[in-house]
């Protein structure tokens, strides 16, 4: 048994050249230095990958991993990374999904799978504890993703397993397909399309192991505690359980922070149509959690009637309302759901599709895309069923949506003629629900992220709430706050929990609520200078790997009109990101970090004071 | 003496059964007065939106009066408020989980 609690103690590792699988163990060393989770993966990525390599080659590795927590029943512990070298954004990425999968993995003896190599045919694997099985996968091959948990499902005969699975988008190499276990999705960067790319439709996985916790009495009463805290808390207890994530729909839009037509305004002067009090109303039928998770923030909606009616979707989450809703100036709900729902069904990720669609819709505005460039397409902003068919397109790369599916930015440098200020990617990943210029502690730290355009690397919720040390208009400070922020979601990521339990854990610092966690599942007993210490290992390796594929300095900014347009209109009016002041806050950022201001690579020094001298020899001879 | 209009928002709206209430005002009320007599009007259900229910403290959430943003942690809730104040309760959740 692995020296520690909640370990499974090994990695399972599928080579789809060979068709060979084998375990590779977790250390003790690696345990305590990076939990888990996005710490496992990047160090597996880092350690196992060339620089320089091709995301869509046999070469990039997608590595699927755990938490500690994964298989014990401390809130919101049904969460697991898919990670690999992005396609959208050529780094590290990490991309998380809720639901029971990895759980279930953690059953089967595994803190993680490594997926290496490329199948020659369209493969899936079977995973029964030990009982590895490589079968073929040509009758799933262009299936849907529901379709295909249902058929393997019926072909496997046990209803109880858990099934991981990529769409028609993955398949079809879309920069941005995601990975689907039931109706969740670990969508952003793309790590279904690498999936597809090695020909994997989807692994099945069931175990029959214990999860063990060094004192179950301590677990035990440690767990009450923190469910009480959860259930009193009025974002966890009520505001969540009540609206879910679209609850923030209406608060965004009155903040002037909420995206509107590919972010030209910030203001969506229809939001009241796509609030979270209006879905509930009029859609929501059930509420549905993850794994061990009290908070139930999962709406199930039914579209009862108008052309979208019979429609039956897990969500809409927040994200998705902003990319399909406001993004595109849609004030349709059943839209959104039916948008979702296919997103979902072809494995796409619902924030970047919108996102794309919002950038065909400005193009197509201002003559840069004509009606024959987008198949005779009327996109313009508002129109519901050109997002309908635009989903389409991008989920079988089919005509205008063969170069949507490579996402904005890409798109942009085929059309030419200036498309590029209408992407609103940033390091290749168009820009999540949360607006970079209104958030100064925000925009900060989205710039200098692994991730690019994501909300989960630095987080807006400390100044939208009110919380954060200065407001959201001032850039006083907010380097260190940034980087308190992106520790934070990166501990998180180790546990692999959920972003909701953020204000129970602590928004901008590593907490002894982080520390409790990890102590009484594990018994590692780390101090919590030890834990701060791993949150900023694990950020200094995901830059590593990123500076060591190019990115460095000059990669650390925001789209083009994040930096040069002012908020238009609304309560935020005339904010933005204006260079000058981006760069000012970098060199704060990067002195507090311990990173080369000419470079932005971490020094040599900050590499070897984290334990990380072997990373330190790539940079620095 | 005076009204302001306190306009809800998100889970605050299904909370008090109503999106937005007309609270009278005294000559010096302050921004803590209105949110206690808000609570007041919806009730105990409608207070544990807003305050943690184990402590009784305000959970952190953004109230706008006009366009002026105040914290309800850290801002100053001895703010006055003045007649024809329009007051926005925003919600103290996050958003975004993928
Ligand atoms: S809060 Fe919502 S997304 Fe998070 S674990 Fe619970 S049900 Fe899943």
């Amino acid at each position: 048994m692995f020296e520690y609690g909640g370990y499974a103690g090994k990695f399972l590792r599928l080579n789809l050249t060979d068709k060979k699988a084998t375990t590779l163990p977790l250390t003790k060393e690696m345990a305590r230095m990076l939990i888990g989770g996005n710490g496992f993966a990047v160090k597996i990525l880092y350690d196992e990958l060339k620089a320089g390599i091709d995301p869509l080659g046999p070469e990039n590795k997608v590595v699927f991993a755990n938490g500690p927590i994964q298989g014990t029943i401390i809130p919101t512990a049904g969460r697991n990374v898919v990670a690999s070298k992005s396609p959208a954004t050529g780094g590290f990425f990490d991309s998380y999904g809720g639901g029971c999968f990895g759980p279930e993995l953690k059953y089967a003896g595994y803190d993680g799978i490594i997926v290496e190599g490329q199948a020659k045919e369209p493969t899936y694997v079977t995973v029964n504890d030990d009982d590895i099985e490589f079968k073929d996968a040509s009758h799933l091959w262009g299936k849907m993703t529901f379709e295909t948990q249902e058929i393997l499902r019926k072909e496997i005969g046990d209803p109880k397993i858990q099934i991981t699975c990529i769409g028609p988008g993955g398949e079809k190499l879309v920069k941005f397909a995601a990975v689907i276990w039931g109706a969740r999705a670990a969508g952003r960067g793309g790590v279904g399309a690498v999936l597809g790319s090695k020909k994997l439709k989807a692994i099945s996985v069931r175990g029959s192991q214990d999860v063990n916790v060094p004192d179950i009495d301590a677990f035990e009463k440690y767990l009450t505690e923190l469910y009480g805290k959860i259930i009193s808390n009025p974002g966890t207890g009520q505001a969540l359980p009540k609206l879910g994530t679209p609850g923030v729909t209406t608060v965004q839009n009155q903040l002037g922070i909420l995206g509107t037509n590919n972010w030209q305004t910030e203001v969506f002067d229809k939001a009241e149509k796509i609030s979270g009090d209006v879905m509930r109303k009029n859609m929501v039928v059930r509420d549905r959690g993850c794994f061990a998770c009290p908070i139930r923030c999962t709406k199930m909606s039914y579209v009862r009637d108008g052309p979208y009616a019979g429609t039956f979707d897990e969500g809409p989450e927040y994200e998705t309302i902003f990319a399909f809703g406001s993004m595109c100036g849609i004030p349709s709900l059943e839209a959104i759901a039916k948008a979702d729902l296919l997103s979902d069904e072809y494995g796409i990720d619902t924030i970047s599709a919108g996102a794309v669609t919002a950038f065909a819709m400005e193009c197509y505005k201002e003559g840069i895309l004509s009606k024959d460039d987008v198949d005779g397409i009327d996109m313009t902003f508002g129109n519901d069923s050109a997002l309908i068919e635009m989903i389409h397109k991008i989920g079988k790369r089919e005509g205008i949506g063969d170069l949507m599916a490579e996402g904005t930015d890409r798109a942009a440098i085929k059309i030419g003629k200036g498309a590029e200020k209408f992407s609103s990617a940033i390091k290749g990943l168009e820009m999540a629900g949360h607006s970079p210029r209104g958030m100064k502690g925000f925009g900060i730290g989205v710039a200098t992220g692994t991730r690019g355009g994501s909300h989960q690397d630095a987080r807006p919720t400390g100044e939208r709430i009110g919380k954060s040390p200065t407001d959201r208009f001032t850039t006083e400070g907010k380097p260190a706050y940034a980087i308190g922020t992106q520790h934070t979601t990166t501990m998180q990521d180790a546990m692999c929990v959920c972003r909701m339990t953020e204000g129970i854990y602590g928004l901008w610092e590593i907490s002894v609520e982080h520390l409790n966690t990890i102590n009484i599942v594990t018994g590692m007993n780390l101090s919590l200078e030890e834990l701060a210490l791993c949150a900023e290992r694990i950020v200094n390796l995901e830059r590593a790997f990123n500076c060591r594929e190019g990115m460095n300095r000059e990669s650390d900014v925001l789209s083009i009109r994040f930096m040069t347009e002012p908020i238009p209109e609304g309560p935020s009016k005339g904010m933005y990101y204006p260079s000058g002041e981006l760069e000012k806050l970098k060199d704060e950022y990067y002195e507090i970090r311990g990173w080369d201001k000419k470079t932005g690579v971490p020094t040599k020094q900050k590499f070897e004071e984290l334990g990380l001298n072997q990373e330190a020899k790539d940079f620095y001879k | 003496m005076g009204k302001v209009k306190v306009k809800l928002f998100a889970h605050l709206r299904q909370a008090a059964g109503t999106n937005e209430i007309a609270i009278e005002i005294g000559e010096k009320s302050s921004i803590k007065d209105v949110l206690e007599m808000t609570i007041k009007t919806f009730g105990p259900d409608f207070e544990k939106n807003l305050k943690d229910t184990s402590t009784g403290e305000f959970a952190p959430f953004l109230i706008m009066i006009g366009r002026k943003e105040i914290s309800s942690v850290k801002g100053d809730l001895s703010t006055i408020v003045m007649d024809g104040d329009e007051i926005s309760l925003l919600d103290p959740i996050g958003g975004g989980i993928k």
